[in-house]
């Protein structure tokens, strides 16, 4: 029965394309802003690196907001910092971030073999506990999110991004062999978080965005590593792209992935006309104006415009800025509600 | 042999645009040993080739990858010709631009665009880095009277860092006027924090940079 649907169902109807009884509203992206930080005593950076704190924060984001799903982590660095590269602790209101590559310049070292204890480096076990907990404490009824840096990322923060987008052209089988690795990884890290509990995986790959590389790389290079991804991955996925990745959304429609989710760059009825529902549409509330800087008023009416253009999942367009305010987040709540006169 | 001063401009050109350091290499180096003033050489070899990259990035006809091969090409050539030119050709004070990557942003590669199309269009450029905290931006700017300062930022949680510095500009260094751009942000944001321009891309961040210099 549609109409006794729980959050989980519906979430995972709706990025698969089922019937739901109303979309769902929820981030794939980043949950962690300051309000709630405050409410929980949960903050950065030590929500980063404690299961309890990342936790905590998590619920806040649906007890508070009333988004429907619990998220982590908070940043895109796990995967990397277990990998080699060295992170910055961040702060309060800074997310980490990348401070070294640990394969920089040594074109032969590639690593061929993900590491055997790969779940007990840096801060993978502090996310699976995270999730563990996010499963055992519910009732089951909220659909778990967990996200991570996707391979076109890790691949080119191994290497040192501008070294990468060199060698995709001068070293491409170097490059090729890269991302390989990395897609590998990916897989892996992907699948323990199933495993661990977590209902979608969001598949954050900011770098493959068409502002960086072009539409026949994604094509030739990226295409075909997400393909074979969605074929090894035990379960559903969104992807994330940052940007305008309207020169990409027939190739987007391809990837095999439940949803893409979209930024407000790119234009929801036209990412939907040329998805032909092959993929799904999470998205596109404007994270670094509306719900970062606007007023309530102009996020119901934004939301309200993804709505109506089709968006199967109503969600901020990327990562929430840490000091957006929790009214404006709320908001996306109200307009679903408003949109179906609950 | 003797290859007439264009041919030579044009080929420095076509080396740069194809990405072929050790072909701009050898080709400034033919220039310096045929007598070519290493100036013209810049100008109307690597700065015109640059100037096509410009146009085929804007036209979604070349990517980062390619433009940054062109990089490294016309930079090959401008280092031999450089330490050639005459005095003259490089006393003139061209405005010095502040640029570097918003704080808790570690994504460069866009600020590398846009400070070696503002280096081609021959303004003075201080390179900050990446993940710049708010105070070091003002302090390089007021250190080096800078006439600009150009931010970027790849990811939405980095980009509130950027309005900080346009506080800090206002109360330190008002004659300052600061340009954003990056993936996640837009013009509507570039007005609402305040700053006098955005670039949509590197050329167009090029374009504003020399109208808010000329000014
Ligand atoms: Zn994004």
């Amino acid at each position: 029965m549609v109409d006794t649907m729980t959050q989980k169902d519906r979430l995972i109807a709706a990025i698969r394309g089922d019937d739901v009884d109303i979309t769902p509203v929820a981030s794939i992206t980043q949950t962690g802003i300051e309000e709630l930080m405050d409410a929980t005593g949960a903050a950065w950076p030590e929500a980063h690196r404690d299961p309890e704190k990342m936790t905590a924060l998590a619920r806040a984001a649906y007890d508070i907001i009333g988004f429907e799903g619990l998220r982590v982590p908070y940043c895109l660095t796990v995967l990397l910092e277990a990998l080699g590269c060295e992170v910055t602790e961040g702060s309060k209101t800074r997310q980490p971030s990348i401070k070294s590559h640990p394969y920089k310049k040594e074109s032969e070292n590639i690593p061929a073999e993900v590491p055997d204890d790969l779940f007990e480096r840096g801060r993978i076990p502090v996310v699976l506990e995270s999730i563990r907990m996010l499963a055992r404490d519910g009732d089951g009824t909220v659909p778990i999110i967990a996200g991570a840096e996707g391979p076109i990322t890790v691949a080119s923060d191994l290497l040192e991004v501008t070294t990468f987008m060199k060698w995709s052209i001068k070293k491409r089988d170097v490059i090729e062999r890269y991302v390989d690795y990395a897609t590998d990884v990916v897989v892996e890290y992907a699948n323990a978080l199933f495993d661990a509990g977590a209902d979608v995986f969001a598949l954050l790959d900011p770098v493959a965005s068409p502002d960086l590389l072009s539409p026949r790389d994604f094509e030739r290079l990226i295409l075909p590593r997400y393909q074979d991804m969605s074929s090894r991955l035990n379960g559903d996925v969104v992807l994330h792209i940052c940007g305008d990745v309207t020169a990409i959304l027939p190739q987007l429609a391809q990837t095999g992935f439940a949803a893409i989710s979209i930024e407000e760059k790119t234009d929801l009825a036209e990412a939907k006309r040329a998805f032909q529902n092959k993929t799904r549409i999470v998205g596109n509330v404007s994270t670094s104006q509306t719900i970062f800087r606007g007023t309530p008023t102009e996020v119901l009416d934004e939301s309200a415009m993804a709505l109506q253009k089709g968006t199967d999942v109503l969600a901020p367009g990327c990562g929430l800025a840490p000091t957006s305010p929790v009214d404006n987040c709320k908001a996306m709540v109200i307009a679903r509600n408003d949109y179906y006169d609950l | 042999m003797d290859m007439d001063k264009e041919t030579l401009f044009k080929k420095l050109a076509d080396a740069v645009i194809d990405g072929d350091e050790d072909e701009t290499a050898r080709l400034a180096q033919e220039a310096l040993d045929t007598g070519i003033d290493p100036y013209d050489a810049i100008m109307q070899g690597c700065n015109k080739g640059m100037a096509e990259v410009s146009d085929r990035y804007e036209a979604k006809e070349m990517f980062v990858p390619e433009i940054l091969l062109s990089a490294d090409a016309m930079y090959a050539a401008i280092d031999i010709l450089r330490p050639h030119l005459k005095v003259d050709d490089t006393v003139a004070k061209p405005a010095t631009i502040i640029i570097g990557v918003a704080q808790g942003d570690i994504h460069d590669i866009g600020k590398n665009l846009v400070k070696m199309m503002l280096d081609v269009a021959g303004f003075n450029i201080i390179d900050v880095g990446r993940d710049v905290p708010v105070e070091t931006f003002v302090e390089k700017a007021v250190e080096h009277n800078a006439k600009l300062v150009a931010i970027s930022a790849l990811m939405t949680t980095s980009m509130m860092n950027m309005e900080p510095v346009i506080e800090g500009l206002k109360e330190q260094h008002s004659g300052a006027k600061t340009i954003v751009g990056g993936a996640p942000i837009s013009q509507d944001f570039a007005d609402n924090i305040g700053a006098a321009g955005y670039g949509k891309d590197a050329v167009a961040a090029v374009r504003i940079a020399k109208k808010l210099t000329e000014a």
